[in-house]
């Protein structure tokens, strides 16, 4: 009986492109990566509205404006269930996108993007860096986008006056208002201001694990 | 079509099954989150607000998950300690859940992998 592990085996994949490999990598990635946003969008919906039922202080308000634009999403164990629902489906596409924008240009940054370890069992073990601008970029377009189509869903339904959380955003985005124009005002501060946390966050895991792996 | 060299696939495949560190993550994650709500109430508390209204109304309800927290300066030290805690836990769980994950996949193929090169003679 010989064995002979597949993993060291370079033959086997002859033939194969850097776009089929990466493609099927990327769809991988971006399963679990979009599976576990949409858990967490879901469990965080569900739990803001299981609060505001069980308590008067918290949420009531939130729930209401979430809840305008996810059809079914209230203050109760049924709406805390459309809303992790809800939650999932949105936090699943999210993280998709997002991941996908992070990985446009990973065959020019791969050498960049991992630590290699010793390898075991015929793998090659790693950690995985971050690149900031790619993850800003990504995570900022996203939280633009949303900020531009949720408040212009608001103008369009002409509830922009009846939403005061809306507006309580201009408190931290300069030049954001409930209209169109805001919402493009807005969205660059948004952009930018999430851009530049992608950034800090980056850097300090970067550094971390760089630091981690020397030591 | 682009064929790749065999280092250059072993990458590929290296990035797409490499594990976070955790411990860094967690670590940023709080930095992040900490000085995010650091921020945000240090804005509000600058920016003040017109006499006979409190300052940052609706972000004092965080109070309601973070017993102590106010929208002052001393609530903002305190408001980042505890947003540290809470992103460094949901940081915690982001990659260990992608760390699982890919430790799972990766025993899937193995155990594959081992089935097929196995002769039953």
């Amino acid at each position: 009986m010989e064995r002979v592990s597949p993993i060291d085996d370079g033959t086997e994949l002859d033939g194969i492109s850097a776009r089929d490999l990466l493609s099927s990598t990327l769809r991988f990635n971006t399963l679990i990566f979009g599976v576990i946003l949409g858990v967490f969008a879901g469990a965080s919906l569900l739990a803001l509205a299981l609060i505001a039922s069980a308590t008067d202080r918290f949420g009531h308000l939130a729930v209401v404006l979430i809840g305008v634009f996810l059809p079914g999403y209230s203050a109760d164990g049924q709406g805390a269930l459309i809303g992790f629902l809800w939650g999932f489906v949105f936090g699943a596409a999210l993280g998709g996108v997002i991941y996908r924008i992070n990985s446009l240009r990973v065959l020019s940054q791969l050498e960049q993007l991992v630590v290699a370890q010793p390898p075991a069992d015929g793998f090659r073990g790693a950690v995985l860096r971050l690149h900031g601008p790619s993850l800003g970029t990504a995570i900022g377009a996203v939280g633009a986008v949303g900020l531009i189509a949720t408040t212009n869903l608001l103008v369009a339904r002409g509830t922009a006056g009846a939403s005061p959380r809306a507006r309580l955003l201009a408190e931290v985005l300069p030049g954001y208002s409930v209209s169109p124009v805001g919402s493009i005002i807005g969205a660059i501060g948004l952009f930018v201001v999430l851009y530049l946390f992608c950034q800090a966050f980056v850097a300090i895991y970067n550094s971390l694990a760089g630091w981690r792996k020397r030591g | 079509m682009d064929e790749l060299p065999a280092d250059r696939r072993e990458m590929i495949v290296t990035w797409a099954f490499a594990r976070l560190d955790v411990a860094a993550f967690v670590i940023a994650s709080a930095a992040i989150a900490a000085a995010f709500l650091g921020v945000l109430t240090l804005g509000l508390v600058i920016k003040g607000a017109p006499a006979g209204m409190p300052v940052g109304p609706h972000l004092a309800q965080l109070a309601v998950f973070f017993p102590g927290y106010t929208v002052t300066y001393v609530g903002a030290i305190v408001g980042a300690a505890y947003a540290g805690a809470f992103g460094g836990a949901l940081g915690f769980v982001l990659a260990a859940v992608w760390n699982f994950a890919h430790s799972l996949v990766l025993a899937v193929i193995r155990v594959q992998a081992s089935l097929a090169t196995y002769s039953i003679d």
